[in-house]
């Protein structure tokens, strides 16, 4: 027999053998740790201006992935596993922002603090939002005073560099209507001075290596940005 | 390029968005809770197929069991 047509001297097989059988887990954790480490940084920094949160971002980042891991032999088949871990941590978000809220309702409640909280300004608390996540020109405030589903669209078109089909899969709801909350959301956010149109910024931060334009930005989930 | 590309825009809210977080902690984390979840379902299933083998083998054992017979009744 020919040795170049032995199959058990082909080079994969060679390393197979030296490195022993190649186990369904082996496959799971290098497909996901590539996921991760393709889009963690960007969903968290996405998410980061809709919960108005790095920590509450992360935390929901990373339980969807928990949960990927957790699915991930049905979920290597779906067409778009991105999509699906990005819809969860969505959600992760939205539960995780309506448990704290009724946690502090419930404290509110126990400390006989409510008439306080409902005169709480809501300037102060954008204040201090912006004080924890570090922005500096009330960009974060700005955000927290849209509405969430509108927030979520800006978010992810802008930071996420999804297109708005995209979008639209992601949250679920028409591209008609991403469009439109990207226009309200654009108009209110330039509707403040720091942000207006063809303001020169002489005071901008320099930009991040993350802070190419989003047609710039490689391919989502291998299809190019229209 | 679309007709809501705004790159100035773009820009800030990536500014506001922050930092790349660390990955390695996170994978970590991610890890350490994918581990806790995996011990936690382990732990509900053996606990669950050792209850039933307790009362699977305590209902064999019983004297009770389907093969009573019915004694002839004392006239």
């Amino acid at each position: 027999m020919d040795p170049r047509l032995d199959p058990l001297d082909q080079p994969s097989v060679v390393v197979a053998l030296q490195t022993g059988p190649r186990r369904a887990g082996d496959t799971e954790a290098t497909e996901l740790d590539a996921l991760f480490r393709l889009h963690y940084g960007r969903l968290v920094r996405a998410l980061t201006l809709v919960a108005g949160d790095r920590e509450l971002a992360a935390d929901a980042v990373q339980e969807a992935f928990v949960k990927a891991h957790l699915r991930w032999r049905r979920l290597q088949h779906y067409d778009d596993p991105v999509g699906w871990i990005r819809r969860v941590a969505i959600n992760c978000l939205g539960d995780g922002h309506r448990r704290r809220g009724r946690k502090e309702q419930a404290l509110e409640r126990l400390h006989g603090d409510a008439t306080r909280g409902a005169q709480t300004d809501t300037d102060s608390t954008h204040e201090a939002m912006s004080r924890r996540t570090g922005d500096t020109d009330g960009v974060m405030a700005l955000l927290q005073a849209l509405p969430r589903q509108q927030r979520i669209c800006v978010a992810l078109f802008h930071v996420d560099g999804l297109s708005v089909a995209e979008v639209a899969d992601a949250l679920g709801i028409s591209e008609g209507a991403v469009k439109f909350h990207l226009h309200q959301g654009r108009e209110r956010l330039r509707s403040t001075p720091g942000l207006r149109a063809g303001r020169t910024t002489p005071d901008l931060p320099p930009p991040h290596p993350h802070d190419l334009p989003p047609h710039d930005l490689p391919p989502h989930d291998g299809g190019p940005r229209p | 390029m679309s007709d809501f590309d705004d790159l100035d825009l773009s820009r800030r809210l990536r500014a506001a968005a922050g930092d790349d977080p660390d990955l390695a902690s996170a994978h970590a984390a991610v890890g350490r809770r994918v581990r806790r979840v995996r011990r936690t379902r382990a732990a509900v299933l053996s606990s669950t197929a050792v209850v039933l083998l307790v009362v699977g083998t305590v209902a064999a054992m019983s004297p009770n069991g389907t093969d009573r017979r019915v004694g002839v009744a004392d006239a």
